[in-house]
Parts: structure tokens; C-alpha cells; sequence
């Protein structure tokens, strides 16, 4: 009977086999199996995690080994070329020609067999020494640079305000500059700071399994606080004492932080010190940023050759494989200094004015900012982690902050404050110089209410302005040209305005063709317009109300907020649109007016979408779509189906919503602002993310708008705060700050966008004006 | 009774939520614009003025009294161009009405009655235009003048020689509603029924001097 138990069929037949103990019996089978079944999943769902575990693993490994490799590769250049001028210097006296070089590869060689302590006391020295010369002359020469330490001093905790007033003057330049106290007295433990990450960055990378490991810590200690005060960095009117005392107690954690990573040295520490300094790029990896990474650090090998004459009887006796290793990585350290160093430095310029009023020597080091930027802009914008700390540091600066923060590129953003008056500052004149930076040109008014949306035409010099006194206008900025002349105010009418909308416009969208755009609001329908010639009158005959006027789209039954067209293949032209009446509706544009599917969010309609954005990396068959309640969806446009919650909702009534999102032009990532000031970076290469790779409290309003510059490298965004801010995407650093538009009701700046191919950036604000900002 | 009893229930309501006046991205027709009006003493915006204006229009359309009101010691000046500038955007969308059934072609001459032909003055040399045209270019270049740097810097300040503009806006954009009240009677009771734009226009003028007597042909 038993042995007959698992067939069906017969159960019946026997007497003991009644129906419910069969019943019995099987669902007891069903059950087992189901937990089975159950445990099999869960182990399954194990498995996979550790597999994708340990292929992002695997992924971040290759990245670090292609980032070594490249250093290794820069580090041989330099190495090559310092030998050259090496040559050059070591016979001071003769011509240094490079035929010169193998004799004087002999000389260090037979330095080398130095007894190896006293040597490396004397070499370190000297490098301290010279790197001091090089750091400062690198920069101050041309162009003072205190402003440069002092925000990476702005980061730690340095709570010293002594009134005293250092004077300090570069060994090549007779330009002295006045500093007051908060400058200066950060200025040499900052110094010291960077020697400190050469150090462990140098001894990574080269002395990995260097015996002499233990002897380096007290050595550290000593020879970086006498070289901070050595002549080169003559140290006029202060107390060498306090300075002393200064920057052994500002920099003891530092101190005990490199010194442990030198004391223990293996592979592990090599990698993490290599990761943090290159933390900002490898988070995105675009291949601009290591080239000018790389490029920024020959130029500093390049520039430091012109100090190596004057130091050339100290430069015998080093180690030159010791000495590249810090001249890199200083580079590397100081470049991204670079950037918070104007904040830093205005925030600075702000306090002072606030403190004690003495707003000469303000203006006297913001001058000095100017010049530096001028030079070294490009390699401010290009990576400079610290600026959110230094930002950070402006707000609560004389607070303990975590040292984790320290000119390693890893500053988090999530708890930066902008206040005020480093916002206002930033659009003052300090950063003026910059080349990146943008600069308000013009105001473009004739629209009697806010401005909703921006759009600037790719080949004529032609500006779209939505707004909601219902209509669009088209702007001909090449009659803007002529007003060079700074305060005439240039007064230019639209070249046509568009009137045909009964009610507020809120988006507009350049279709692919470039020859019409769409436009939609309030009042629900869709518009196709075309775009008329440039040379046309305003006050022209018309002969009607509404011209130009291509087709209209009538299926939403809300208004529409978001549109964007796309061609999914060549010659097919299609258009989404999202709508308050929570649909997202796909359009074919030319064959037929209605709507080919729509996407309405799986938890109802009251989900409202509110924008849309087709990522690239997606070759545009997938849409990411935001929605009112701070959910993002990944769409296929195909199936029509959700493929994916890049972000989850959020609890009802709460302010997350997410306003805008943007994609990135090649990379996989999706960058969000929220109605909670916040903006957020999503990988969409990782499956299921949880939480973003990087998320920023980055205005002190909510976010109305995103646009990424043409190039994929910088970010802007603009706020009801008033003020938009530009940002370095791979560092997540804001590199500047332009305030515009003042508020009307609760809002300020409605949309920003990049001319395509011209510097040019554009805004719109409640105040119904549109600035336009050039570079 | 009812009624005052429901007076004091709303405002602790609001007091704990002091909502944003502000339309967020996606927000439906009918929730746009929907926050309490603040008082104009309490508005430190730039714009308090055109907020006014629009909040009490949002409010109720038709109460003209209220929205011609200006709030006690207000700038004379700034309350007229802040008013003229609302009537301006309010005529855009009135044009727009007119899409299908005004053109160059039903309305060749810019007549109100047929004693008065008007010549457009938008043009560096004051010509014909169509009925249309003129809606178009006098609307065109009211908003020129209107935000023109020269005339009107700013919406804060009104220098008072700009002031004098006033009169001529005033004058022109009337006869947008004189066209429409005696060529297209139908539209114009439609919209006036809804909005009372016309008798509010025509009332703002007569209150400030901007309208003559002569001039309001209007006549029910």
C-alpha cells in the first residue's frame, strides 16, 4: 500500500486510501516542495547577488588597475623629463644639454651608496624643502595663492585665530601680499598637509616593501614643520613660534593618519590611497577627466623646472625617483585644491568683512584669486573635490570636522550648506576671471509672467522663451550682438511671439528636425510649430492670430509639463508627452494625431509624471520617467512595460518629488533634482540600486531644473532659491554659483539650458525675464 | 451662524501649513495657483504688486472692485503699470480667441463704429492694418514698451515721465475691445459673461484718467 502511496490514481481503490488522507497526503507533499521550492529561491537570489558581488568586484579592480597602470605610465614620463633637467641642473654652471644626462645618472647612482639614514634625512629635507619652492612657485609667482591652502585648511579643525599678519613673499616674484590671520595661519599647515599625502602617496607607490618604513614617521614630523617655516617661504611679520606650534597642533591628525599608513604599508593602502585621490574620477570615469588629470600634472612637472635653478646646489644630493613621485602627486593634490580655494577664499573675504570689517586685505587676497584662477581654471573645473568641504567648512569652519574629508577627493556632499553669503560672493567679482565661468550678459524681456521653459535653437542663433502669459517667443539673438558696450542695455523685441495657448505654457521641445518645436501647458494640446525666417518683422502683416502653426496634439485631459521627441529609427518621429492627468502618452508624429500607447504608473493615475528623459546609454528604446511621489520608472517603449524602479516612491505628502531628470550624454547615469533640494546620481548600469551612487543637498530650495553642459562633464541646476549652480559631474563639486531671477510667489527660476555648440546658458524665471549668460 | 463658525475652523488649518505658493512640476489645472492670497503688507517679494493683482483675480474675476483696488499708500505708478501689464497678458489670451473668425480678410480695416478708422502706431510710420494685425502689433509692442529698459527699468520704481505712456496704452488697448464688441458681439458677450475683462478695463481707465469720456464707445 505504502509502496503504491505517490500514485494518484490508485489511492481510490484502497480501503485505507480514503479521499481526504490522499488530500491529506498530498498537501503535505505540496507543502515540503514549496518549502523547498521556497529555500531554493532564496538561495538562488543568494547566489546571484554574490555573483553580481563579485563581478562589480572584479569591475572596480580592473578600474584600479587601469588607474595604476596609467600613473605608471605618467610617472615614467615625468621621470624621463626630470632626468633631462636634472642633467641641466646638476651642471649649474655648464649648458645643460641633454647629452649631459648619463653622467649625471652616474652621480646619483654612486649618491645611492650614501650610508642610507643620514641620505634620506638629508634628501628628505631637501625635497621638503623644494617642495615647498615649487608648491608656492608653482602658483605664486604669477599669482598668490594662499587661497589654494587655505581651503583645504578650511575642511579641518583648526580653531587658532591669532592677530597676527604674515607677509610672505615668493622667492622669484616681489609680489607680496597681505593676509590676515585666518589665511595664513592655515596657510603652512596646509603645506604641510600635502607633503604629508605626497608622502604616503610616494611611498605607495614606490617604496611599497621599503625597509626603511620605520624610520620615516619621526622624520615626517620634523622635517615638515622646520621647511614650513624655511626661507622660501619667508615668513615676514609672523611668530615662527606660534606658526610652529600652530601646525603641530593642527596637523596631528593628519600626522598620525599618514604615519600609520606609512608605518604599515602594503598593497591594500597603496590602492586605497590611490582610490581616494582619484575617488572623484573613478566614481563616472569619463576618459576627459584622466587626460587632464594627466596633462595638469606634467604642466606642474613643466612649470617646477623653473625653480630648479635656484635650488639646484640642495637638488644633488636627492633621490629622484623620491622627489617625482611627490612632484605628481602634489600636482595631483593641489589641483584638487583648486576650486574650493576661490570659495574657500570668498567665504574668507565675507567673514572678514563680517568680523572685523578690515576689508582691505579682503580685497587684496580675493585680487590674488582672480589672477590665480585665470591661469589655473581649467584645472579647477576639471576635478576639485574639496569645494564641498571647503563649503562645508565656510559654515561651520570652526567645528571639528572628519578628517577623512582632507584634500583626498572623497568629501561627501550630502551635508554641504551653501549659506548665503558665500552664494553671494560667488557671483561677485572674485571668480569673474574664471574661463569657466559664466557671466550674465543679457536680459531678455517682454513676457508679462514667469517664464516656463527655454530653448535654444541648435544652428540659428535663435531663443524660444515659454511662459505663463500663454505665449512663446521666439528671440533673435544676433541683434543682440552689437551691444558690446557694457551698461547699454541692448533692448531687443522678440522676433515673433507666438500666441495661440489659452492658458500657461509650461514646456517646449525642439523637435528632431530642428525646423519646429512643440509646445504645451494648461490648456492640454500639444502644438507643432514651425519656425519663421529670420529676417521677419514683428509689426509685419500677418493676417491672423495664429501662424506657423503646424499641428496640434488633443489627447490629454490635464496639463502637460514635459515633452520629448525622438526618432526610435530614421524616419520615424515620435513624441512623449507627460501630463498632469498622470498618462505619459507616445505620439507618432507624422503619421497620425493620436496617441500610440500611453504609460500610466502601476500604482494609478495619481502618480503624475513630471519629467521624462530618454538615457542614450539606452540607444533611446528605454524611458526614464519621475513621478510626483519621488518614484522614477525605467519604461520600454516597446512593450510598454516597467522594466525597472530605478527609484522607490516615497511616503504621500512628503516633498520628494523628483522635478527633473536628466541623462547623461554617454554614460549610464541619471541625474535627478527633487522638490528637497536635493540632486541625485543613479548608475543605471547597476541592476537594482537602493540608493544613488551619490545624492546632495545642493540648493537651499527645491529643485526646479537640470541641464548638462554639451560636453558630459558639467552639471547645472537651478532652484526657486534663486541661484543656479554649476557642478563638475565627476567630482560633484559646485564650481560656481550664479544667482538670477528674484522670486515671484514661491518660485524663482522656472528652466536653464546649454546652447548646444556656444557658450551660451540661458534661464528663465518667474520674474518673466530670460537672462542669457555667456562664457 | 453656520458660516462664522467655519470662519475660525479654517485658519488654524493654515497657520501649522504655510503651503509654497508655488505651481510644482506636474501640478493639475485645477490645483494650479491654489494657495491662500497673503496680505500685501506681509509680502516682501519683489513682485508683491503682480501677485496682488493676480491673487485677487484668481479669487474672483468678476469682483472688479477688488482687484482696482490698490493696497493703501501704494505707489501710484507702479500700481498702474502693474495693472496695465496684467490687462496686457490678459488681451493675449483674449486674441487668441479670435483665431477663427477675425483676419485680414473678415476684418480688412480696423474699425470699431464706422466713424473712426484706426491707424496702427506701432510702426516707425503710422499705417493701416488689418483688424488683427493691429490686435498683433499693438499688443506687441505694448509688452516692447512695457519692458523696455529705457522706459521702465524697473518694476519697483516708475520714473514719472514713463508715465505718461500710460495714457496711449490705455487708449490703444481699448480699442481692441471696441473692435470685438461691434464685429464680433457673439465672442465679446461670451468672454466678457465670463471675465468681465472689458468693464473692468474700461472701469480701470475712467478711475485713473486714462480714459477720456470721448473715448469709451462702448455702450451697451
Amino acid at each position: 500500500m505504502d509502496d503504491h502511496g505517490n500514485g494518484v490514481q490508485q489511492g481510490p481503490m484502497h480501503a485505507d486510501m480514503t479521499m481526504p488522507k490522499v488530500l491529506d497526503f498530498l498537501q503535505t507533499e505540496w507543502f515540503k516542495y514549496e518549502v523547498d521550492r521556497s529555500h531554493w529561491v532564496a538561495e538562488k537570489a543568494d547566489l546571484k547577488n554574490r555573483i553580481i558581488q563579485l563581478e562589480s568586484e572584479k569591475k572596480s579592480n580592473e578600474q584600479i588597475k587601469n588607474d595604476l597602470c596609467k600613473r605608471i605610465k605618467m610617472l615614467e614620463y615625468a621621470l624621463q623629463q626630470e632626468r633631462v633637467k636634472n642633467s641641466t641642473l646638476y651642471n649649474s654652471s655648464s649648458s645643460g644639454t641633454p647629452q649631459q644626462q648619463p653622467q649625471q645618472r652616474d652621480n646619483i647612482a654612486a649618491k645611492r651608496d650614501f650610508p642610507k639614514s643620514s641620505r634620506e634625512n638629508m634628501t628628505r629635507a631637501y625635497i621638503k624643502k623644494y617642495l615647498k619652492d615649487i608648491g608656492y612657485n608653482d602658483i605664486i609667482v604669477t599669482k598668490p595663492e594662499q587661497d589654494d591652502i587655505y581651503s583645504q585648511q578650511q575642511q579641518k579643525d583648526i580653531t587658532i585665530e591669532e592677530p597676527t599678519i604674515f607677509n610672505f613673499s615668493s622667492p622669484q616674484s616681489s609680489n607680496t601680499v597681505m593676509l590676515n590671520t585666518n589665511n595664513s595661519s592655515r596657510y603652512s599647515p596646509s603645506t604641510q598637509e600635502i607633503e604629508q599625502q605626497l608622502e604616503t602617496e610616494m611611498n605607495g607607490l614606490l617604496h611599497g616593501n621599503n625597509d626603511n618604513n620605520n624610520n620615516k614617521p619621526p622624520k615626517t614630523t620634523t622635517t615638515t614643520s622646520t621647511t614650513a617655516t624655511s626661507p622660501p617661504t619667508a615668513v615676514v611679520g609672523g611668530e615662527l613660534d606660534t606658526l610652529k606650534d600652530l601646525m603641530q597642533n593642527t596637523t596631528e591628525m593628519d600626522l598620525s593618519q599618514s604615519l600609520s599608513s606609512l608605518g604599515s604599508f602594503d598593497h591594500d593602502s597603496l590602492l586605497d590611497s590611490l582610490k581616494e585621490l582619484d575617488e572623484g574620477v573613478s566614481n563616472t570615469t569619463t576618459p576627459q577627466d584622466s587626460l587632464t588629470n594627466s596633462n595638469d600634472s606634467f604642466k606642474d612637472n613643466n612649470s617646477s623646472s623653473n625653480n630648479n635653478n635656484n635650488n639646484n646646489d640642495q637638488y644633488n644630493s636627492f633621490n629622484e625617483e623620491d622627489f617625482f613621485n611627490k612632484l605628481s602627486a602634489n600636482s595631483k593634490g593641489r589641483m584638487k585644491l583648486k576650486l574650493g580655494n576661490i570659495k574657500g577664499l570668498k567665504s574668507q573675504y565675507d567673514d572678514q568683512e563680517d568680523d572685523n570689517g578690515s576689508s582691505s586685505s579682503g580685497s587684496a587676497s580675493s585680487g590674488g584669486s582672480g589672477k590665480k584662477k585665470s591661469s589655473n581654471g581649467k584645472k579647477s573645473s576639471s576635478s576639485s573635490s574639496n569645494n564641498g568641504g571647503s563649503i562645508k567648512g565656510d559654515s561651520m569652519k570652526k567645528k571639528l570636522i572628519n578628517p577623512d574629508l582632507l584634500g583626498l577627493g572623497t568629501s561627501d556632499l550630502n551635508d554641504i550648506t551653501l549659506d548665503d553669503s558665500s552664494s553671494r560672493s560667488a557671483t561677485g567679482g572674485a571668480d569673474s576671471t574664471s574661463p569657466r565661468t559664466w557671466r550674465h550678459k543679457h536680459s531678455l524681456k517682454s513676457h508679462f509672467d514667469g517664464v516656463r521653459s527655454i530653448l535654444f535653437h541648435p544652428d540659428e542663433p535663435l531663443l524660444l522663451s515659454a511662459s505663463e502669459d500663454h505665449t512663446i517667443k521666439l528671440w533673435n539673438l544676433t541683434h543682440l550682438t552689437p551691444s558690446t558696450k557694457k551698461g547699454a542695455a541692448v533692448e531687443i523685441e522678440p522676433l515673433y511671439t507666438y500666441r495661440g495657448h489659452l492658458g500657461p505654457v509650461f514646456t517646449t521641445a525642439l523637435s528632431q528636425d530642428n525646423k519646429s518645436f512643440f509646445s504645451a501647458g494648461y490648456d492640454m494640446i500639444i502644438k507643432q510649430w514651425t519656425i519663421p525666417p529670420m529676417n521677419l518683422d514683428p509689426y509685419d502683416c500677418h493676417g491672423k492670430v495664429i501662424n506657423y502653426l503646424e499641428r496640434e496634439f488633443v489627447g490629454h485631459t490635464d496639463g502637460i509639463w514635459d515633452l520629448v521627441p525622438f526618432s526610435p529609427s530614421p524616419g520615424v518621429n515620435q513624441l512623449l508627452s507627460s501630463s498632469a492627468d498622470g498618462s505619459i502618452a507616445l505620439w507618432d508624429i507624422m503619421s497620425s494625431m493620436s496617441q500610440l500607447c500611453t504609460f500610466i504608473h502601476p500604482l494609478g493615475r495619481d502618480r503624475i509624471p513630471t519629467s521624462i528623459s530618454l538615457p542614450p546609454s539606452e540607444n533611446y528604446r528605454k524611458m526614464l520617467a519621475s513621478y510626483n511621489d519621488g518614484s522614477v520608472l525605467l519604461w520600454d517603449l516597446e512593450t510598454g512595460q516597467v522594466v525597472q524602479k530605478v527609484k522607490q516612491e516615497m511616503p504621500r505628502g512628503c516633498e520628494e518629488q523628483v522635478n527633473k531628470i536628466v541623462s547623461h550624454p554617454f554614460l549610464p547615469l541619471a541625474i535627478m533634482g527633487t522638490e528637497d533640494h536635493k540632486i541625485e546620481f543613479w548608475d543605471l548600469s547597476a541592476p537594482a540600486n537602493i540608493v544613488p551612487v551619490h545624492s546632495m543637498i545642493a540648493h537651499s530650495n527645491s529643485i526646479s531644473s537640470l541641464a548638462i553642459d554639451p560636453s558630459g562633464l558639467y552639471l547645472s541646476s537651478c532652484s526657486h532659491d534663486s541661484s543656479i549652480r554649476f557642478w563638475d559631474i565627476s567630482s560633484k563639486t559646485c564650481t560656481q554659483d550664479l544667482l538670477a531671477h528674484r522670486p515671484k510667489f514661491d518660485e524663482a527660476i522656472h528652466c536653464i539650458s546649454y546652447h548646444p555648440t556656444k557658450g551660451y546658458f540661458a534661464s528663465g524665471g518667474a520674474d518673466a525675464i530670460v537672462k542669457l549668460n555667456y562664457l | 451662524m453656520a458660516s462664522e463658525e467655519q470662519q475660525p475652523q479654517q485658519q488654524p488649518q493654515q497657520q501649522p501649513q504655510p503651503t509654497k505658493r508655488r505651481n510644482r512640476i506636474g501640478t493639475k489645472n485645477k490645483d494650479l495657483y491654489k494657495w491662500e492670497p497673503t496680505t500685501y503688507e506681509l509680502n516682501e517679494s519683489s513682485y508683491a504688486t503682480q501677485e496682488y493683482i493676480q491673487d485677487r483675480i484668481r479669487m474672483d474675476e468678476t469682483n472688479i472692485d477688488a482687484i482696482l483696488r490698490a493696497p493703501e499708500g501704494h505707489d501710484v505708478n507702479v500700481w498702474l503699470y502693474e495693472q496695465i501689464r496684467q490687462f496686457t497678458l490678459e488681451l493675449n489670451h483674449f486674441s487668441v480667441l479670435f483665431k477663427d473668425i477675425c483676419n485680414q480678410n473678415t476684418c480688412p480695416k480696423m474699425k470699431a463704429t464706422d466713424d473712426w478708422l484706426f491707424l496702427c502706431a506701432s510702426h516707425p510710420a503710422i499705417q493701416e492694418c488689418s483688424a488683427i494685425d493691429y490686435f498683433i502689433h499693438t499688443l506687441d509692442s505694448t509688452s516692447a514698451t512695457l519692458n523696455s529698459e529705457k522706459l521702465f527699468p524697473k518694476r519697483m520704481e516708475i520714473p514719472p515721465s514713463s508715465a505718461k505712456q500710460f495714457n496711449s496704452i490705455v487708449r490703444r488697448l481699448y480699442r481692441l475691445f471696441a473692435h470685438a464688441f461691434y464685429h464680433h458681439r457673439e465672442l465679446f458677450n461670451d468672454f466678457e459673461a465670463k471675465t468681465q475683462l472689458c468693464k473692468r478695463f474700461t472701469q480701470f481707465g475712467k478711475d485713473n484718467g486714462l480714459l477720456p469720456k470721448s473715448a469709451i464707445i462702448i455702450k451697451e
